[in-house]
């Protein structure tokens, strides 16, 4: 494809997807282009900075909002971003070096905070990270010779205040753009579905801790970024402007505009703004320093916005999916799984005593048992979830799905699917999602096609957000969520518990078409009528050790 | 309706008549007071108070820009001690047509291009950075306050022939690392005259540890130059321990803070010697005396917060106040030296004009120096009973007056 040739298609795209709304928000960033003509350089000094706080803020949306990660230290971000920006303006590198390698810092520090606390929960995030933007802060204060000190480092180069304001305008529409880009990609629908349910989605073969990891990273470059702009906007690097209240006003920024839309940290901005104003003038009268009465205020939105329940200004547009490409050509040669001498103990209770099977392509087996005989555990031991004590495991890629009806409630049937094969992308990585090239909206389009078609074939409207199906559809779709992973082996938790009859007998055909796709299938069943329709040999077990193979 | 109507017809009447143009009114410039209200309230009420008090005197008059009169308005801008903070209040300052900025010195360093771009001039009246001021580089910063250049050359000079061995302690603040440089190039010429050199964390409520290292290091005297908190708690430090080592300490030692944090202690306060800019000039009290009247005429006395050993309340006489009042009234006289409100122009003229400053001194400033107070104007006194006097034992020192700190 000429390189016209994409543009032509991409525009055509943008002008598919087109809404009322998009048009309504492109007409105010128009709008708000012409500011320079009204305004001096100090209010266009305070729009710019406000502009910044607003990228930095859109960053942190898209860990809180879409990545469901609480972090509390962005503001850490911001300040990484504007020293190592600082310091490269003082030895007189240009904007288009200092900002990236702003944002790079900022990407960094989130990084290595990340891999140090990722794997907590969500609580212990938010505590991890506040600890981290006082432990920066406090950095700052300490380390004068490095950071500036209390007089802060001076920075001389830059654009004007109102080129400042251009360039922070059409990056804030890019962060939103970006936004928009990344939430509905395989990062981003892999995000939002380990947000939802983490085993579950851990199940489907998505990388969650990876993808968190990059969730941080791609907020942090968004601080950095914004941070190192800001710097260069205000002239100075102030570290008293990058203390735990800047983590806090973020926060409170992502939370009142609306942490799932890729303009709600923007309109969150707005409203603190002109808040803030009505609250310096109330201060003002009161003879309430400006400083304390903004903290005041943000604390007050905070408390508001928890107690309320309020979940934002914005709300986010439904994504919709193209589904008129050609399905991607699965010709990975299937092996299935083999498990040798498994051997797992809680304490003097064996749940896997010397436990060997062998999953063939093309064959559905049922492992059938009492209740703890240990038929979980062996799944989960098959899926990787845990680490067996001896033994071995080969398998070519195992999904699984849970014991529990688990959807993830905020996505649509097509996105369960689209979320699952994400990692199996060729070219849904970070990059190619973030600037939507032709390869990648090619490939969505053909695994939206195929998602479409398995989801009909399954009588699942594909539209529709999970939480809204029945009980039998839902588990429904998570057996074809975990097919969409592209694992030849499918580990299937009681797949009909809770389903009608009719929706049994619909597992039952997908389960045999996925069968008849090469798939190696493992279920662990009660309902025997369903093994005797579906599965091709039993295994029985009992106290962790296979009985019989029939 | 017919009272909308008729309401819609009058009101614009009205205003038309309240609104006619007064030929004896005076166009207004604009001078901006970019101090830490929010941070240190006593520093930033001093620098407006001062700022304040000239500017209701000059307009007793007008000041007079060729053949028009001008008035000047004052508006205050909180920095929060944040140096950011201080550049976005300075950029607002000129963007609203600022004639001049009154500035406590923070930020400076940034702000002084952003107002260089429109000629304004920046005159600090508390920080005494060395590198704040620079006539050549930064032709539009003034300052009107002793620097710490001036400060620390003063206080070796009169420490060293005593033949103390002085422990240097300074807090790791911005004020105390500058004042920290400053103490070792004037200490240098007799390094044998220091005992120690010690950082001590500004922030801090207990500095046992670094004064007992000052005394394991058979110190005979302490010099501490930081936040008037960290003086208080150096000399708590020390007299808790039974320790009866003299104290030196820069201008901040005679802030009310100290004095504050030891009022429980008056006598931890007895002697401890601080260096400043002298308040009064070779003509005797008098001019500051008259300086002092109209300040407290107009916003009342300065209260310390504590009393003498005879029960009178301790008053703090208009020391900050005074370099703003200078100040304003030096731009007043440059704006009819100029002839013009424009700021480079004023700027320039600022060079040129001279005034009888609030302690009766002279202050200008020329091409080649934009420092209002020298270095020989720095004087040393000490405290005894809450209140201080100049020392006998320095040539200038002895011959000021020592200027009344109480209520009658």
């Amino acid at each position: 494809m000429s390189v016209l040739a994409a543009f032509g298609e991409a525009a055509r795209d943008v002008k598919r997807a087109w809404q009322l709304r998009v048009s309504l928000v492109s007409a105010a960033f128009a709008v708000a282009a012409f500011a320079p003509f009204v305004f001096g350089d100090s209010r266009l000094a305070d729009l710019a900075g406000g502009l910044y706080l607003a990228i930095a803020a859109t960053g942190l949306a898209f860990a809180v909002g879409v990545g469901g990660l609480p972090s509390l230290a962005q503001g850490a971000f911001v300040a990484a971003g504007a020293v190592v920006s600082a310091r490269l303006l003082q030895v007189g590198a240009p904007t288009v070096v200092a900002a990236p390698l702003g944002a790079a810092a900022g990407a960094a520090s989130a990084s290595v905070v990340a891999l140090l606390f990722v794997q907590l929960p969500r609580a212990g995030i938010a505590a991890a990270t506040w600890i981290v933007a006082w432990l920066v802060a406090t950095a700052l204060d300490s380390i004068g010779w490095f950071f500036g000190g209390t007089e802060g480092l001076v920075v001389t180069a830059g654009p004007s205040p109102a080129g400042h304001y251009e360039l922070a305008l059409a990056v804030t529409a890019l962060a939103g753009v970006g936004f928009s880009a990344l939430a509905r990609s395989p990062l981003g629908l892999g995000l939002a579905a380990a947000r939802d349910r983490e085993a579950a989605a851990a199940g489907c073969g998505i990388p969650v801790r990876r993808l968190r990891v990059t969730a941080f990273a791609v907020s942090g470059a968004a601080a950095g970024l914004a941070g190192a702009l800001g710097v260069e906007l205000a002239g100075i690097g102030d570290p008293s402007q990058y203390g735990p209240y800047l983590s806090f006003k973020l926060f409170v920024v992502v939370l009142v505009g609306g942490a799932v839309a890729p303009l709600g940290a923007t309109a969150g901005v707005i409203v603190l703004g002109v808040l803030s104003i009505a609250a310096g003038a109330i201060g003002s009268v009161e003879n309430v320093a400006h400083a304390r009465s903004h903290a005041l205020l943000a604390a007050i939105m905070l408390l508001g916005v928890v107690s309320l329940g309020w979940d934002g200004l914005l709300r986010p547009v439904r994504r919709r999916f193209r589904t008129d490409g050609a399905p991607p050509v699965d010709g990975a040669k299937r092996r299935g799984l083999t498990a040798r001498n498994l051997i797992k103990r809680y304490g003097v209770v064996a749940a896997a005593d010397d436990v060997s099977l062998a999953l063939e392509p093309g064959s559905v087996t049922a492992l059938v048992g009492p209740n703890g005989s240990g038929k979980t555990t062996v799944l989960r031991l098959l899926a990787g979830a845990v680490r067996p004590d001896a033994g071995e495991i080969e398998h070519d890629g195992v999904a699984r799905t849970l014991q529990a009806t688990a959807v993830f409630p905020t996505l649509t049937a097509v996105e369960h699917l689209l979320a699952a094969a994400g990692s199996r992308r060729r070219y849904g990585g970070f990059a190619r999602s973030l600037f939507a090239t032709p390869k990648a909206r090619a490939e969505e389009r053909g695994l939206a096609a195929r998602a479409h078609a398995s989801l009909e074939r399954a009588g699942i409207p594909p539209h529709t957000p999970a939480s809204d199906l029945p009980l039998g559809a839902q588990r429904l779709l998570m057996v074809l969520t975990a097919a969409a992973s592209g694992a030849t082996t499918l580990l299937v938790d009681e797949p009909s518990a809770g389903a009608s009859p009719a929706d049994a007998e619909r597992i039952v055909d997908t389960l045999a078409d996925l069968r008849d796709d090469g798939r190696a299938i493992l279920v662990v069943e009660h309902n025997l009528g369903v093994v005797e329709r579906i599965a091709d040999r039993m295994i029985e077990l009992d106290g962790g050790r296979i009985l019989e193979t029939s | 309706m017919r009272r909308l109507a008729l309401l819609t017809l009058v009101i614009p009447l009205l205003s038309a008549c309240g609104g006619g143009h007064d030929a004896t009114a005076t166009k207004r410039l604009l001078v901006v007071v970019n101090a830490p209200f929010s941070s240190t309230p006593y520093l930033g009420r001093a620098i407006e108070n001062g700022t304040r008090l000239a500017a209701s005197q000059v307009n007793t008059t007008g000041v007079r820009v060729g053949d028009e009169h001008y008035s000047l308005t004052v508006r205050t801008m909180d920095t929060g001690l944040s140096p950011a903070r201080a550049v976005a209040n300075v950029r607002r300052a000129v963007s609203d047509g600022a004639i001049a900025i009154v500035d406590e010195g923070t930020g400076v360093d940034a702000s002084w291009r952003l107002a260089a771009r429109r000629g304004v001039p920046i005159c600090i009246v508390f920080a005494g950075g060395q590198s704040l001021v620079d006539a050549g580089t930064r032709p539009d910063v003034f300052r009107i306050a002793p620097t710490d250049h001036g400060i620390a050359f003063r206080l070796a000079e009169y420490l060293v022939p005593k033949h103390l061995k002085v422990a240097l302690l300074h807090d790791d603040s911005d004020y105390g690392t500058a004042g920290a440089k400053e103490l070792r190039r004037a200490f240098a010429r007799d390094p044998t005259s220091v005992a120690i050199d010690e950082t001590l964390p500004a922030d801090a409520l207990d500095l046992s540890p670094q004064v007992l290292r000052a005394r394991r290091a058979h110190a005979t005297a302490l010099l501490v130059w930081g936040r008037p908190a960290t003086i208080a708690s150096a000399i708590t430090a020390a007299r808790s321990a039974g320790w009866n080592v003299p104290f030196y300490a820069p201008p901040t030692g005679a802030d009310p803070f100290v004095r504050q944090q030891l009022a429980d202690h008056p006598t931890w306060v007895d002697g401890l010697t601080f260096a400043a800019g002298r308040l009064t000039a070779e003509v005797g009290a008098g001019p500051f005396t008259g300086f002092t009247a109209r300040y407290v005429a107009a916003y009342g006395v300065d209260r310390v917060g504590v009393h003498t050993s005879g029960g009178s309340d301790v008053t703090e006489p208009p020391e900050t106040p005074m370099y703003a009042y200078d100040f304003v009234n030096l731009l007043a006289s440059a704006l009819t030296k100029a002839g013009s409100t424009d700021p480079a122009k004023v700027t320039k003229a600022l060079e040129e004009v001279t005034v009888e400053g609030a302690n009766g001194d002279e202050r200008a400033f020329n091409h080649s120096s934009h420092e209002g107070v020298v270095d020989d104007d720095v004087y040393f006194a000490r405290f005894h009973d809450m209140t201080y006097a100049p020392v006998k034992d320095d040539p200038l020192s002895a011959t000021l007056p020592t200027i009344l700190q109480t209520t009658q």
